[in-house]
């Protein structure tokens, strides 16, 4: 909790400082360090990286490679704080809706300029019915005029609230008043994007003989399911400051092999396997970390139609269902990484966001097992009227490891058999989009440090509510939290609605637990978003 | 000395002889010949033992079980490397899985899931091979064109392709698993079968049959099939530890039986992503069952191919 009283001020005296925030941000080498002669960064991804499209983009890992490959108006800084991107700084109105930025003399890969343009090209596109984002809502969440309208096809593009006053100024308008919008800029929907190179190849445009960015890295190489290569861009505005030459982003499928690979100094970060934390913590203390990460993984309950298992449509069925998993187990036991269990759905560590009051956080175990076991009998399951319930998730020993102790906590505490089926991750995205599952696993990461980037998911009009739950009162008081003087009041009530409705089932808070070479230096490890840009890093020779 | 072994002779009337004598009577059929050398082959003969105490001990060992297949033992998970340790204590004779399932159990259960893919795929493929093989090589001409080309076909589509499409399609499932293992087994049985049956058709017994007014179809089921029985259970048991190796490397890919159920080779995949870990037991007991049950299968195969086909050694 400490920390995030830091995050807040460090909130307060980023928008103190506003327009006189024109300090660049790159790889900051002290004076008298060694560099490694090869400065090639090795970073190992669980899934394939399936789009390069920073407007399409909607997943974590896809995001770190298309945030070396562009960049948007602000950067994250190392503490997860804005610094300038493209833009050189911003104004704005006395009521935080009307935001002018200053761009700076930025190039694209190929040499052209980046223009003001260049983004109202990017943002329209983003929330062009045609692009079929599964991001589209992003833009309306974070305020931009009209966008909900044009998402839903009720108004043209032209009418987004953003325009270029001129080749180097881009006006923003907002529907209501926001404080933390710059925070939102670094994320990969609001990117740019190429006009000319978009309209002239089509789908093909991100391949690596087609792309053009604006980032410091471009695109070398891209094998699907295997790996994505990305070298520095010599056009990139501050390239002088670039230390790493290459970064490959390997995809290796199995966290235990990724970890043999780290073990053999193929891939200077991988991520920890679930469990394994302590025991590498005492192995390699200076190798192992564990940093609060702004994600929340959970299962997805499909509420819709689509789904044929009745017993899932039974609200107490489903808080029985919440309610049965020891998520103390599952932190403790199986992940043992410094994750901590969630029975709401907003990360603890959000800026100026207070935790609600979830009634079953604050119960013990045994009780919640005890209320969970009456709600299933009143539902009219039990033992001799068993459940079942088919659950999917991402191939990961992980994610398996989870599913079947949760499996195993329901079939002891109410005969509920979960059957698994793991899927490749696009499929597992797709399937869940499509809302065709019965409980999927998911996981959101918040895109920016404010509540709604996870609240905005319980709304019915959300292209990532996989869940398909629509409550007017949510969407009202989502809606009524935009212009709120204290929001915190409309979100711990959502929580609280989300809590007995369960769309979701929170399980707990992530941690970014990881293994890293100890020739990497800069990484962002107090940054709870962990927005990593490969022209922070360098290595070191050891 | 000498008198000893008088002694010795006259107390034993030489009943030898009068066996001897009287054995080329009975006459001895081929399986007995077969037996008598398959009991010579030491190699044949442990394996075979081994086989039986494998399989008696998938159905003794679950009345020993303290823990089921899926039950977690709470008290283990999070601390598998120093609890979950094969104990007598706990009950966890074999240990416990990363996520703190019996292993005993769950061993038994995989070896129990291998041997009835490796029975099965190998019964489909007697049945179904002998039948397709026979008619194809007996009646010969244009059917057994049509016959044999069908089975080449078949054969030069990759299977294993065709084995993980149907799992996706169709959903992991123990029956999709017999459907695609059923799918694939027959193919080979069929072609030696063939093979066999062109080389009997003309021989004097199936002339003799012809003559006697049998129908086609009595003449191959009554008189081609059983003397291509010694080469269908030669191919049979070598089909078996074969089936068993394809269903290993389907759950190894993780695509074979659907948890909470198990197999060998889904163990053995589970437990060598944990090795590094110091839980080497986790591999170590579905590794010894594996190899144990490969091992035996072919012995035995290959005592049997020895013993009922003495003039390929």
């Amino acid at each position: 909790m400490k920390l995030n009283g830091v995050l807040a001020a460090a909130l307060a005296a980023g928008l103190l400082l506003g327009t006189a925030m024109t300090a660049s941000f790159a790889a900051e080498v002290p004076e008298g360090t060694t560099l490694a002669s090869e400065q090639i960064f090795k970073y190992r991804v669980l899934d394939n990286i399936n789009t390069l499209d920073p407007q399409l983009v909607e997943d974590v890992d896809t995001s770190a490679v298309v945030r070396s490959l562009f960049e948007g108006l602000y950067n994250s800084g190392q503490g997860g704080d804005p610094v300038p991107g493209v833009a050189e700084s911003y104004e704005v109105n006395a009521d935080k809706t009307v935001y002018t930025f200053k761009l700076r003399d930025a190039k694209w890969s190929n040499g052209d300029p980046v223009t003001a343009g260049d983004f109202v090209y990017a943002w329209q596109r983003a929330v062009d019915p045609k692009t079929a984002s599964n991001y589209a809502y992003f833009v309306g969440l974070v305020g931009v005029v009209n966008a909900d309208d044009i998402v839903a096809g009720k108004k043209p593009v032209t009418d987004l609230g953003v325009k270029a006053i001129d080749d180097k100024t881009l006006e923003v308008t907002l529907s209501f008043s926001s404080p933390w919008f710059v925070r939102t800029l670094s994320h990969a929907t609001l990117f740019p994007a190429p006009k000319a190179v978009i309209e002239a190849k089509g789908v093909d445009w991100t391949k690596p003989e087609n792309i053009v960015g604006n980032g410091a890295y471009t695109l070398a190489e891209n094998t699907p399911g295997e790996r994505v290569v990305v070298k520095r861009n010599p056009n990139y505005w501050d390239n002088a400051k670039t230390v790493l030459e290459e970064v490959q982003f390997l995809t290796i499928n199995d966290e235990n092999q990724g970890l043999t690979r780290w073990r053999a100094g193929e891939v200077d970060q991988t991520d920890v396997p679930a469990g394994q934390y302590p025991a590498l913590k005492a192995e390699l203390p200076d190798n192992t970390y564990s940093v609060p990460n702004f994600c929340t993984y959970y299962f997805s309950v499909n509420m819709t139609d689509k789904q044929t298992n009745a017993a899932l449509k039974d609200v107490k069925v489903r808080e029985a269902l919440s309610l049965a998993i020891d998520r103390d187990v599952i932190v403790n036991g199986v992940l043992q990484g410094g994750q901590t269990p969630a029975y709401s759905f907003t990360h603890p560590l959000t800026a100026g966001f207070k935790m609600p009051d979830i009634p079953a956080a604050s119960m013990t175990q045994a009780d919640r097992d005890a209320k969970a076991v009456q709600l299933m009998a009143e539902a009219g399951y039990g033992k001799d009227k068993p459940l079942e319930i088919n659950y999917i998730y991402n191939t990961s020993e992980a994610h398996k490891k989870v599913a079947t102790v949760v499996g195993q906590m329901w079939k002891e505490k109410l005969g509920v058999t979960l059957n698994l089926a793991d899927m490749e991750f696009q499929t597992l995205l797709d399937t869940r989009h499509a809302k065709t599952y019965e409980l999927a696993r998911n996981a959101w990461c918040g895109d920016y440090n404010e509540a709604s980037t996870f609240l905005s998911l319980l709304d019915s009009k959300s292209e990532q509510n996989d869940q398909g739950y629509a409550n007017a009162d949510v969407d009202a008081l989502l809606a009524a939290s935009k212009t709120s003087a204290d929001p915190n009041v409309e979100y711990a009530a959502v929580e609280v609605q989300a809590s007995k409705d369960v769309p979701i089932m929170p399980i707990y808070f992530y941690a970014k637990v990881f293994m890293q070479s100890a020739s990497v230096k800069g990484w962002p490890f107090t940054d709870v978003e962990q927005n990593w840009y490969a022209k922070d890093l360098y290595k070191v020779a050891e | 000395m000498l008198t000893d072994r008088r002694i010795g002779n006259l107390a034993h009337p030489a009943p030898a002889p009068i066996e001897e004598a009287s054995a080329p009577e009975k006459g001895r059929s081929l399986w007995m010949d077969a037996a008598r050398r398959f009991r010579r082959n030491r190699a044949a003969l442990v394996s075979l033992a081994m086989l039986i105490l494998i399989v008696l001990f998938t159905f003794v060992g679950p009345l020993l079980a303290r823990w089921d297949i899926e039950t977690i033992d709470w008290t283990v998970v999070g601390s598998v490397l120093t609890k979950g340790m094969p104990s007598f204590e706990t009950g966890h004779y074999f240990g416990t899985d990363e996520v703190g399932r019996d292993l005993y159990s769950r061993v038994i259960q995989g070896t129990q899931v291998s041997l009835t893919v490796g029975i099965v795929g190998s019964v489909i493929a007697v049945i179904v091979g002998t039948f397709y093989g026979a008619v194809a090589g007996y009646f010969g001409g244009r059917l057994d064109s049509v016959m044999m080309r069908f089975v080449d076909i078949l054969y030069s589509i990759p299977y294993m392709f065709i084995l993980i499409l149907l799992l996706i399609i169709f959903g992991r499932s123990f029956i999709m698993l017999f459907v695609g293992i059923g799918l694939i087994s027959w193919l080979g049985m069929a072609r030696v079968v063939r093979g066999q049956t062109m080389a009997l058709k003309n021989r004097e017994f199936v002339e003799a049959a012809i003559a006697g007014g049998a129908k086609p179809l009595t003449v191959v089921f009554r008189h081609i099939v059983p003397n291509l029985l010694g080469v269908v259970a030669v191919y049979a048991t070598l089909l078996i530890p074969e089936m068993i190796l394809l269903e290993s490397f389907i759950s190894f890919l993780g695509l074979g039986v659907q948890e909470p159920n198990t197999s060998l080779g889904a163990l053995i995949s589970e437990g060598a992503q944990t090795m590094q870990y110091g839980t080497i037991w986790q591999l170590a007991f579905p590794l010894i069952f594996f190899v144990l049950l490969l091992f035996s299968f072919f012995f035995v195969g290959d005592g049997l191919r020895d013993a009922l086909d003495p003039k390929d050694r």
